[in-house]
């Protein structure tokens, strides 16, 4: 009997706590935000993801792709780009360059003011490019500005850059950088250290305040010389887990999703409030082989491994979700991609032929090529994205097919991340997203001898002397015709496989109106979501 | 009682020294150069070590040890290297989020842990009981990221009763309270099930007692004994459960609060490990190893206080 009583207390309690909440959720009129009136028709906040913690929003020392991205609407670049990766003027309206790309000259836009009123001028501009190539600044990624030699404001709306050699990419290699957002140096000199909280640029968001751990609110900026932008408030919120961020779409309490589990995309096509926009980006993901290690430094080695794996059918049976097929070192869409480089054709017997010409053949039978008594062994290391472990494991299973003994090391980014650094892998994936089309971007930063990504200890000289060449030539033709060449060289070196070219993706509600989505810029001025 | 208390103190002391040493070992020997991360792998050598300078780490690990130790004294944990923040003003913004997650959790779990419990003892081997406690292994055995996933796929997913992730102003508000039921639900589970347990066998071993008969025989009514004097004499290790349970989840959940975007203590600390922050990380490792301390040591006072019979020697 009194079982019976204390069965009914829990079953109360328990149907209280039901109650409870089902009360809670009908009065959830506001929690995206919503203004509450019923005259208008439009939400007055859009609501985005954010999977980590912000950084430093201080352009000196931002980091990090949700950091920019939130930077972004509130600090400018003096140029932007379109959807399709081609610069157009922002703070600056026109720019030219001298005949041999070392002297660029920039004229600003009257109407730009920060978001305390006060007028943007040329002084405000070369102040943030002296700070940021100040050594004692110690900003980062200060070498990607290591051609500017000074930077000049002879006039109140004019910049000039004189740069130390020619760079015919300079704006997208120096100008759309994070360390070239501008930011209002009263505020830099002011806030010091704590500019993330008080940041001010001319962007057409303000930054009303950065909860850490919680969200980022930006408010549009009324007086933006391109005009107040549609939606009156932008939430970024903090929500590191893919899957919680995915419900959260789906109940529309965000209306953009960026961090999208990789094995949920299935989602998108059962269910009718939401869509996965696609968009190319412009980066590749390859297998790169280390030529300054056994046994890449082969290459005949490097050119069995390159015959030894089915492109087409990896792509086709796992990768297509993740992307389009690539054969070259730039997506097939970039302007200056050569589609007539060396293929690297599956041919088993082909591969094998290359191993026997330097002597790695099969002599115990036991499946594996061996060479004075040692076994062909290769080590790939990879990040634990889902898309780069899916082609290693393919291509594993390929290489073993050949007789290469191959062994995975999957690791956390920051153990992958030193390893790479210090080249200490034989051979790796590296997947990067790439924003803009410029050659300049992929080719320069990975494959000159002297480049930050090239931990593979390629070197070929004739490839040095066509990226000086390129950066001199500000010949759009000339300069596509010089990366046709060095995509060849460099294919023809076998030291990288290209898999293929990612997307963009974004998981975008169905509420949202006027949004365009691609891999060059996440532009939200003209973006409403319906209520 | 004194003796006991500063031996415990100066015990807690040599752990505290210990623990700076071993965090900060493990944070420069762990793989992965901050400063190198921080600059991006294709980062000049130049950059990376003008960054190094900028952040002292260029001096020797026992110089920098000694650095960090002065600050420590000085109650300063340093500044994040990710978001240039106090680290110890960001805990201590955030352990009141967890404060909060915990003493929802913990009421949630004290109540029903309680209650099934009681139900379970005073209906010991029937079926009610059987099946309770088969329960209650169930929510013992369920890892939390799992919990916590059914729990969204039920109440957010299918029946849109609750918001997903977040926080929302104070809990203790009709507005807020709605996105700390899940997290406090997923962690309130856990310590359901095993204070249940708890409760079930205190009970059961009181009611064995003698002094139980005896009430029983001079005619007091069946709920009078349970909850008058069986439950007062069973309360001791249930307090204690729950005063741990309290103080680990002060210590913040890392899989709760990630999965449910909860901004406390145990999420700062993930995102600081996710980042390479390593002064973050020292910071919320030893507040946390400090925070179990205190509360061990405050559950061991405490059982002196409940209990003379236990000698505080």
């Amino acid at each position: 009997m009194k079982a019976k009583k204390l069965f009914s207390v829990v079953s109360v309690l328990l149907t209280l706590v039901l109650c409870l909440t089902a009360c809670g959720a009908d009065t959830d009129v506001s929690s995206n935000g919503e203004s509450g009136s019923s005259e208008t028709e439009y939400q007055d906040t859009i609501t985005i993801d954010l999977n980590s913690e912000i950084s430093n929003f201080d352009p000196a020392y931002l980091s990090g792709v949700p950091t920019s991205r939130v930077a972004c609407f509130f600090m400018d670049h003096l140029c932007y780009m379109d959807h399709d990766g081609n610069i157009i003027p922002r703070v600056a309206e026109s720019w030219e360059a001298n005949d041999d790309a070392t002297v660029w000259t920039f004229h600003l836009r009257k109407d730009v003011k920060w978001h305390d009123g006060t007028p943007l001028v040329a002084a405000d501009v070369k102040y943030n490019f002296d700070r940021i190539i100040d050594p004692d600044t110690a900003a980062l990624r200060a070498s990607d500005m290591a051609c500017i030699e000074s930077v000049e404001a002879p006039d109140d709306y004019t910049v000039v850059f004189n740069l130390n050699t020619p760079v015919a990419a300079f704006i997208t290699k120096c100008l759309l950088i994070n360390p070239a957002l501008l930011a209002q140096p009263a505020a830099l000199e002011e806030y010091g250290e704590s500019f993330t909280d008080h940041a001010v640029g001319t962007g057409p968001y303000k930054l009303v305040e950065w909860v850490p751990g919680e969200k980022v609110l930006l408010e549009a900026n009324p007086d933006f010389y391109l005009g107040e932008p549609a939606t009156k408030y932008i939430e970024f919120r903090l929500i590191p887990d893919g899957m919680t961020a995915l419900i959260e779409l789906e109940q529309g309490n965000i209306d953009f999703l960026f961090n999208i589990p990789s094995t949920e995309l299935g989602t998108f096509e059962t269910n009718d409030d939401i869509t996965l926009a696609n968009a190319r980006d412009f980066g590749v993901a390859w297998i790169f082989l280390n030529t300054d290690m056994e046994p890449c430094n082969d290459i005949n080695v490097r050119k069995a491994i390159a015959h030894a794996i089915d492109y087409q059918t990896i792509y086709e049976t796992m990768l297509s979700d993740f992307g389009v097929i690539a054969d070259s070192y730039l997506p097939d869409h970039n302007w200056a991609y050569n589609p007539d480089t060396t293929k690297y054709t599956y041919d088993v017997e082909m591969a094998k032929g290359f191993l026997a010409d330097s002597g790695w053949t099969d002599t115990n039978g036991d499946g594996l090529v061996d060479k004075d008594g040692q076994t062909l062994k290769l080590e790939i290391g990879a990040t634990k994205r889902e898309a780069d472990n899916i082609l290693l494991e393919a291509a594993q299973s390929y290489l073993r097919a050949v007789g290469i003994d191959v062994s995975m090391s999957v690791l956390e980014s920051a153990a992958y991340n030193e390893r790479l650094a210090s080249q200490d892998f034989q051979a790796y994936v590296l997947n990067i997203s790439q924003d803009s089309p410029e050659p300049a971007l992929l080719i320069d930063f990975a494959f000159t001898s002297y480049a930050g990504y090239n931990k593979f200890g390629y070197n070929n000289p004739r490839v040095d002397e066509l990226v000086l060449l390129a950066n001199s030539t500000a010949d759009t033709e000339a300069r596509k015709e010089i990366y046709m060449e060095i995509q060849a060289l460099i294919k023809d070196d076998y030291v990288s496989l290209p898999f293929f070219s990612r997307y963009a993706q974004v998981g975008v509600s169905n509420k949202v109106e006027g949004f365009t989505h691609s891999a060059a810029i996440f532009n939200l001025e003209q973006v409403r979501v319906k209520k | 009682m004194l003796n006991f208390v500063i031996k415990r103190l100066l015990y807690s002391l040599l752990v505290v020294i210990g623990v700076t040493i071993v965090i900060f070992s493990l944070v420069h020997l762990a793989p992965g150069d901050p400063v190198q991360m921080m600059a991006g792998i294709d980062a000049s050598p130049e950059d990376v070590e003008a960054m190094r300078a900028k952040l002292g780490m260029d001096q020797p690990l026992i110089i920098q040890y000694f650095n960090y130790v002065k600050g420590l004294l000085r109650f300063d944990l340093g500044k994040s290297i990710i978001t240039n923040k106090d680290i110890a003003d960001e805990i201590f913004f955030r352990f009141r989020n967890t404060a909060e997650l915990a003493i929802v959790g913990v009421a949630i779990s004290s109540i029903f842990g309680i209650i099934i419990g009681i139900v379970a003892a005073v209906n010991r081997d029937r079926w009610i009981d059987k099946s309770l406690m088969a329960l209650s292994i169930t929510g013992i055995s369920m890892p939390s990221f799992l919990l916590a996933l059914l729990l969204m796929l039920v109440l957010v997913s299918r029946l849109s009763l609750l918001p997903a992730s977040g926080r929302t102003g104070s809990p203790f508000t009709a507005e807020g309270f709605k996105y700390i039921i899940l997290p406090a639900l997923t962690l309130g589970i856990s310590g359901t099930a095993s204070i249940a347990r708890l409760t079930r066998s205190s009970v059961v071993s009181v009611l064995n007692e003698e002094f139980v008969m005896t009430l029983k025989a001079k005619g007091l009514q069946r709920a009078l004994i349970l909850f008058k004097h069986v439950l007062r004499n069973a309360s001791l290790p249930i307090l204690t459960m729950i005063g741990l349970d309290f103080g680990y989840l002060l210590g913040g959940s890392v899989v709760t609060e990630t999965i449910f975007a909860w901004p406390g203590i145990g999420k700062y600390a993930m995102d600081a490990i996710a980042q390479n922050d390593f002064p973050a990380v020292q910071g919320s490792v030893l507040i946390l190893s400090m925070m179990f301390m205190v509360i061990n040591l405050l559950v061991d006072l405490l059982y002196g206080i409940l209990d003379p019979r236990v000698s505080l020697k």
